[in-house]
């Protein structure tokens, strides 16, 4: 028995597509997950046989297999579109409770310590942004689980500072999410409860402002709120499509647990994060993102393909006293060698070299071209959004 | 200016009056009719063309437009391309600068012979100046020991230091060992009280083991018991059914017996039933008879009489009559005996006409009598072989019981030897484990005794050691300090610069095989230099 408390018989059958690109068809099939031994089975739907026998496939977990997800399984990535049978919608439905966890941050020195405490509590981040809210908006949103009193009180909070907004998701989320949060005067939080988030990430005092969903309708409503489809209208995006370049921490870094890590080291450089926001791409958007390194990289479909298997972080960066071209310069710099490889021989410490292994799996993406910087942001920040 | 219509569809000539006709107003108005006909053809014919017009411009504006838009299109997309392959040369000039640079940067950071000499040097420096500060430590510590050692005062006070060091060192280890010993032996104790325990134990186990095995053998002995008792019964069963089976010979035959005997007496009682009946019924039918003719003629002799009587009385007066009468009573007694006789005779008839009747009635009678008889003899006979069946079967099964006894028995007896075998060889198990438990038990004894004696050795040979130490350690003292006297003398001697060859020889140098014989090398070859620098000064 693991972590899922799994039998040695047990399988998982979900339904999944995948979009024949030379047929230009979208073909169904069932995929087999077993986790005993972490082997896969395909069957063909339409052509009623199977379509790839049982396979050991250590790649993927069964972590991996969320409704909506891709994965990549022998360089064909496949949607996850339903559960295939019952048994497995009745044991994997109560693994996906999700809950909206609000935290406004006086500075984002703590961003990556943020996420660290929340990979290591074993949350996993389903949405992600960083949320500007204007009168209006704050006070509908604390209206969603709090009194006329409570909304006045927090709604300055939320005016200033920098609120981060995560969708996180776990057996029994809300609950253990609430337990979290720590009680709710901030002094007695920092010294009884230093553990607790509120208790760690409240540096101010007074402004501090940390929220979890109370319950799971509460929290299906405020996570339709601030991730929903009226979401980009109602905010106001803090990313300034100036000065600036764009860093998309990449799946395999967020698969590992390393995106607290990645951000930590970014801060200690010492960038600005304007905005951030988490993105599962799709293969068209991935694709028209990296047009420009067609030709370019001799692996283009595998960096497709790797943005593609999961979530990835979007970043605009900036720093106070360099102009476009030098923010973008500096920050490649920084960041080191996309291929890292040589980079763990000439810079060691940079980042690429120590999180990535490979060209594909090179930690982040990070903005070449001094002019790309701005158009990149734009491209992840207001088209993709809308 | 003409209209286009008029262009395209000219008016047609009007033809010329030729001379005067009478008017026909028919025609003048078809004529009209016409007229206006073509105008009205000639008006849509107009409109037609103009909704042509219209259409053509409608058309051209349009492919204008979309004209303008595709140019716009296809030049904005020439633009995104350009400017796409612009990027795209200029990452391609980016990454191969950063290749040129990183390929520099790796050629930089690569060792080159010069590197690897100047850091083996600079290794090398290091090393030395370890190895120089370890030397020089070295000397320092040889220096200060040497000194140390000269300094008799220092030495007697060391000496007298570690005399009281080795005291309490001696001490400790005297009493370690006593701790050690006591530890041993609570250990010994624990280990002797758990063998006991287990000794305890395993008795008791034996015991247990015995006490089971007794009752079991008790048990299979009080089955045993139970099986001879029940092969007893099945004898006394067997003997029993065999006397059941005699006695079903014997009633059978009884019942032949009987039924013969009752056939015999039925027959004679047949016989005399008939018999008797026969002669009751004509007795009774003949005295019957007779007593109703003997009471008719009775009658008819008292009525006679009771005439006679009559006549008696009236014999006077009828003496006449009486002769007659007389003749005629002699006529009717006459005619009585007569009619006594043929009523004998009838009565006889009679009889016979009954006894034939009878013996017709008797013949059915008797018929069906042995039909009955025939009848109940046939259903004696399925009764009394039914009975024979059922001895027969009960025979059988009596057999059958027989032969399972028999095979009960056998199984019996087989099961017993069965037992008796394996109790034989369990028996045999049984003592060749003690035999084993008793070797292993005298072997663990001669182990542990052959361990005390070692120990005992042990402690003896550490005794005498200790002793010998003792002794070594005491003359050792006494040694050293006659060297410090001789050093002392030594010193003196220098210092008084008296002739001091006679001190070169050294009281047994065998003496000095321990471990003071470098110490006292030592001082010999202080002395050697002290001689030295004595003759250079």
């Amino acid at each position: 028995m693991n972590e899922y408390g799994i039998d040695d018989d047990t399988r998982y059958c979900f339904n999944v597509e995948y979009y024949d690109n030379q047929a230009e068809l979208i073909r169904e099939y069932q995929l087999m997950f077993f986790p005993s031994d972490n082997s896969i089975e395909m069957y063909d739907v339409k052509q009623k046989k199977i379509y790839l026998k049982r396979v050991g496939y250590p790649g993927i977990q069964l972590r991996d297999l969320i409704i909506g997800a891709t994965i990549i399984i022998f360089s064909r990535p496949l949607l996850i579109k339903s559960y295939g049978d019952r048994f497995t919608a009745t044991k994997l439905i109560s693994k996906l409770e999700r809950s909206l966890l609000v935290v406004r941050l006086e500075s984002n020195v703590l961003l990556g310590d943020l996420f660290n405490y929340i990979i290591d509590h074993g949350y996993t981040i389903n949405q992600m942004r960083l949320v500007k809210f204007s009168k209006e908006t704050a006070q509908e949103f604390l209206s969603i689980s709090y009194s006329s009193e409570e909304t006045n009180k927090y709604i300055s909070s939320l005016l200033s500072g920098l609120v981060y907004c995560f969708t996180l998701m776990k057996e029994n989320c809300v609950n253990s999410l609430s337990n979290l949060l720590g009680p709710e005067d901030l002094n007695q939080a920092s010294i009884n409860y230093p553990e607790s988030i509120r208790g760690f990430f409240m540096t101010d005092k007074e402004n501090g402002f940390v929220h979890a969903s109370k319950s799971i309708p509460l929290a299906e409503e405020e996570i339709s709120f601030i991730f929903g489809v009226y979401s980009n209208n109602m905010f106001e995006r803090t990313a300034k499509f100036k000065d600036c370049t764009l860093a998309l921490i990449k799946p395999h870094v967020l698969k590992q647990g390393l995106i607290g890590e990645i951000i930590i080291a970014i801060i200690k450089g010492g960038f600005e994060i304007n905005d951030i926001q988490l993105f599962n791409l799709e293969t068209s958007n991935a694709t028209e993102f990296l047009e420009v390194y067609r030709g370019l990289m001799p692996t283009f479909t595998d960096h497709v393909n790797e943005l593609i298997s999961g979530a990835s972080v979007a970043m605009e960066i900036s720093h106070p006293s360099m102009n476009q071209e030098q923010i973008v310069t500096e920050f490649r710099k920084f960041v080191g060698p996309y291929e890292p490889g040589i980079g763990k021989q000439i810079f060691p410490m940079a980042i690429r070299s120590v999180y990535g292994y490979d060209w594909v799996h090179n930690a982040l993406h990070c903005t070449d071209l001094p002019e790309d910087g701005p158009m990149e942001s734009d491209y992840f920040f207001n088209i993709l959004c809308s | 200016m003409r209209f286009e219509s008029e262009i395209l569809y000219p008016q047609k000539p009007t033809p010329q009056r030729r001379g005067y006709r009478q008017v026909d107003h028919i025609i003048i108005q078809r004529r009209k009719d016409e007229a206006e006909h073509e105008q009205m053809e000639r008006q849509n014919n107009y409109y037609k063309i103009m909704d042509k017009k219209a259409d053509f411009e409608r058309a051209t504006i349009d492919a204008n437009r979309r004209y303008k838009l595709y140019k716009n299109y296809t030049q904005l997309k020439n633009i995104r391309r350009e400017q796409f392959e612009e990027r795209q040369k200029k990452l391609a000039t980016l990454f191969e600068q950063d290749r040129i640079e990183w390929a520099k940067l790796i050629e930089e950071s690569r060792e080159t012979v010069f590197d690897r000499i100047q850091v083996m040097k600079d290794e090398i420096k290091v090393l030395r100046e370890k190895r120089e500060a370890r030397k020089k430590k070295e000397n320092d510590n040889a220096l200060y020991n040497l000194w140390k050692n000269n300094c008799h005062e220092i030495r007697g006070f060391e000496s007298k230091l570690r005399e009281k060091e080795t005291a309490v060192a001696l001490e400790q280890q005297i009493k370690q060992r006593e701790i050690a010993r006591k530890a041993e032996m609570e250990y010994t104790k624990i280990w002797d009280a758990l063998a006991e325990n287990n000794r305890l134990k395993k008795i008791e186990y034996y015991n247990n083991e015995e006490q089971r095995k007794k009752n079991l053998g008790m048990y299979i002995g009080r089955c045993l018991e139970e099986q001879i008792e029940e092969i007893n019964k099945r004898k006394q069963e067997e003997e029993r059914l065999r006397e059941v089976e005699r006695q079903y010979d014997l009633e059978r035959n009884k019942m032949i017996e009987l039924e013969d005997k009752r056939n015999e007496m039925l027959r004679k009682q047949n016989a005399v039933a008939t018999r008797r009946e026969i002669e009751e019924f004509n007795k009774e039918n003949i005295r019957r008879k007779a007593e109703e003719v003997q009471k008719e003629l009775e009658m008819d002799l008292n009525i006679i009489n009771e005439l006679k009587k009559e006549m008696d009385n009236e014999k006077e007066e009828e003496n006449k009559r009486k002769i007659k009468i007389k003749r005629d009573m002699d006529l009717f007694m006459e005619h009585i005996n007569r009619q006594r006789q043929i009523e004998k005779e009838r009565q006889k008839q009679i009889d016979d006409a009954y006894l034939q009747e009878y013996n017709k009635q008797n013949r059915l009678l008797y018929e069906k009598w042995k039909q009955e008889q025939i009848a109940r003899d046939k259903l004696m006979k399925d009764v009394m072989k039914a009975r024979q069946e059922q001895i027969n079967e009960k025979l059988e099964n009596n057999k059958r019981e027989q032969e399972e006894n028999r095979r009960e028995m056998e199984k019996i007896l087989e099961n017993i030897k069965k037992y008796e075998e394996e109790k034989k060889l369990e028996e045999q198990k049984n003592m060749e484990n003690k035999k084993q438990y008793s070797s292993d038990l005298l072997d663990q004894i001669n182990y542990k005794r052959m361990n005390n004696e070692k120990l005992q050795k042990q402690e003896e040979e550490d005794y005498q050691r200790n002793l010998k130490q003792k002794q070594e350690y005491d003359d050792l003292l006494e040694k050293t300090k006659l060297l410090e006297q001789f050093k002392t003398k030594l010193k003196i001697a220098q210092i008084q610069k008296v002739d001091n060859s006679h001190f070169k020889q050294l009281p047994n140098p065998a003496l000095y095989s321990t471990y003071t014989q470098d110490k006292l090398h030592d001082a010999l070859l202080m002395r050697e230099a002290a001689e030295s620098s004595n003759k250079s000064e």
